[in-house]
């Protein structure tokens, strides 16, 4: 898709140029919110495997990786290597478009999404792959995201956007400090801000810019201690 | 009454996707299925109104076999299913025809249709979107329409499969909502499938799936005070849960067995005013 005004570039390369938009594209990989438009291939396996196989990886190097991505978005490979993608439940089809986009070891990995339909532990799968890719490919993530739970687990930077248009950007402490608005805009802060902000609707003394429960529980514990003193 | 009797299912591929599976929703009540990815809830959804047919054991509606062929028309009106895409169960250009669309294929009468059809939008909030295009409205307000679609069949029974998945946190909350008013006002039998444990909280019962057999049932307070025996199959405890449990092993507080926001920041302020 092309901008209708302005420019958007992937290292130095025009993505409206078409000889550089090829070079951009091949560093960018995409995961949509729907992964029945993304699965085409015959089996998991060569599903996953299409796009390293495209690279021009040595077959001991495509058959790596497919593990390794099966492996991070938890599928079992004896169990799923050989079904067709098209027999799949919801959230297993959801993480095998996924292994097929992290298969071809991206510098750039865009999700939209990506928990949606996924079980609990497969949520948790995907956040540790995330963390696992950056440190172990450098790679970064961009992730689009209903979840601000997810978001506060997972990101460097924030931006919130609202009728087209960056409405703010920054840490996620940042961010997530301002609960009332992110509510005004019908986006749910994570859990811990949401208490945080409700505790201190009842009167507690609970300081700005606690967005997990980790920082919450500390605070609590402080306050217990503090009032058995009074 | 939908009764599912010793289910077993296997597709072609010989994926055996339910394995003995009992279960019985009473009418009015709201039943919620978790499970992980895999362990069959969209299957068992398909078996409630006869998409799918068990391979052993039997499914019955109101005591009408889902394997009886001359029954499917009447289970089908009686058990709607909303699944997960929006845009998959969208089938004309205009929101009243589109919430038409069930019942005209029943051959209710015109003058009834447009009644129906009126309620049924009223009942999910779209009253105003009745001569909209389909394809212009966002997530949420879609699944409301295939909600009003269903309801226009006037069912007893609505299976939601994931039906919040797709949507933002708003349209999450307002799905539900319509949900447990449908529930209330008109004593719809709701059968719920989520990921998200925070849902299950408001079910009369949760059903927990695993590998295709039911691994433990009962009240949200009883199925989430076993967190561990929920992680261990790829599940969790709604956020609050997950913070009440936090605070009792730091020996912060103990909350009981509140499962919400407000339910846990009332016991939080009883337990921590009382040191
Ligand atoms: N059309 C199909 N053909 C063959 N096997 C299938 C088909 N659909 C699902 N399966 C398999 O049946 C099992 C149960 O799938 P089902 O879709 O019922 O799971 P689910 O609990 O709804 O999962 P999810 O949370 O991912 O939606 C899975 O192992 C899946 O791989
Ligand atoms: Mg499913």
């Amino acid at each position: 898709m092309q901008p209708t005004s302005g420019k958007v570039t992937v290292d130095g390369f025009d993505m409206s140029n078409k000889k550089q938009r090829a070079k951009g594209r091949a560093l960018v990989g995409m995961v949509f919110q729907y992964p029945d438009y993304q699965l085409f291939d015959e089996t998991v396996y060569k599903d996953i495997s299409f796009g390293p196989k495209n690279m021009k990886l040595s077959s001991e190097e495509v058959d790596r990786r497919v593990r390794e991505a099966m492996r991070l978005v938890g599928l079992d490979f004896d169990e799923f290597a050989e079904k067709s993608p098209f027999e799949l439940s919801g959230g297993e089809k959801r993480r095998t478009a996924l292994a097929g986009i992290i298969a071809m070891y991206p510098k750039y990995l865009v999700l939209d999404e990506p928990m949606a339909g996924l079980d609990p532990a497969g949520r948790r799968a995907v956040l540790e792959m995330i963390s696992e890719f950056r440190s172990q490919l450098g790679c970064a993530v961009v992730m689009v995201s209903h979840s601000m739970d997810d978001i506060a687990r997972s990101a460097d930077r924030v931006y919130v956007l609202r009728d087209g248009k960056i409405f703010r950007s920054g840490t996620p402490s940042e961010i997530f400090n301002n609960a009332d608005e992110l509510n005004e805009m019908g986006l749910e802060p994570p859990f811990a801000s949401r208490m945080a902000s409700e505790l201190r609707r009842r009167g507690f003394d609970i300081p700005r810019g606690i967005y997990t429960n980790e920082a919450l529980t500390e605070c609590l514990a402080a306050y217990g201690k503090g009032a058995d003193h009074v | 009454m939908v009764s599912v009797n010793n289910v077993t299912f296997s597709y072609e591929n010989g994926c055996n996707a339910l394995d003995g599976i009992s279960l019985t929703v009473s009418d009015g009540e709201i039943v919620c299925i978790v499970g992980h990815n895999g362990s069959g809830k969209s299957t068992l959804a398909k078996m409630f109104n006869g998409l799918l047919i068990p391979s052993s054991g039997t499914v019955t509606v109101n005591g009408m076999d889902t394997a009886d062929e001359e029954k499917t028309l009447e289970i089908r009106r009686q058990v709607g299913v909303v699944f997960q895409n929006p845009d998959n169960q969208i089938v004309t250009t205009i929101v009243k025809e589109d919430v038409a669309f069930g019942p005209e294929n029943l051959g209710v009468p015109t003058e009834e249709m447009i009644v129906r059809v009126d309620d049924a939008l009223k009942a999910v909030g779209m009253e105003s979107y009745a001569d909209s295009a389909p394809h212009m409205l966002s997530g949420g307000q879609k699944q409301r329409i295939a909600i009003a679609g269903m309801l226009a069949m006037e069912p007893e029974t609505l299976i939601l499969d994931e039906a919040t998945a797709m949507l933002d946190p708003m349209g999450r909350r307002d799905i539900l909502n319509i949900v447990k008013k449908l529930n209330k006002e008109k004593n719809i039998t709701v059968v719920m499938i989520t990921q998200y444990m925070e849902e299950a909280v408001f079910a009369d019962r949760v059903i927990v799936m695993n590998n295709g057999h039911i691994e433990m049932e009962g009240t949200p307070e009883y199925v989430f005070s076993k967190g561990d025996e929920l992680r261990a199959i790829g599940l969790d405890v709604p956020p609050a849960v997950e913070l009440r449990e936090m605070l009792k092993k730091e020996g912060v507080a103990d909350c009981g067995s509140a499962m919400t926001l407000e339910e846990l920041a009332e016991q939080l302020c009883r337990s921590l005013s009382k040191n």
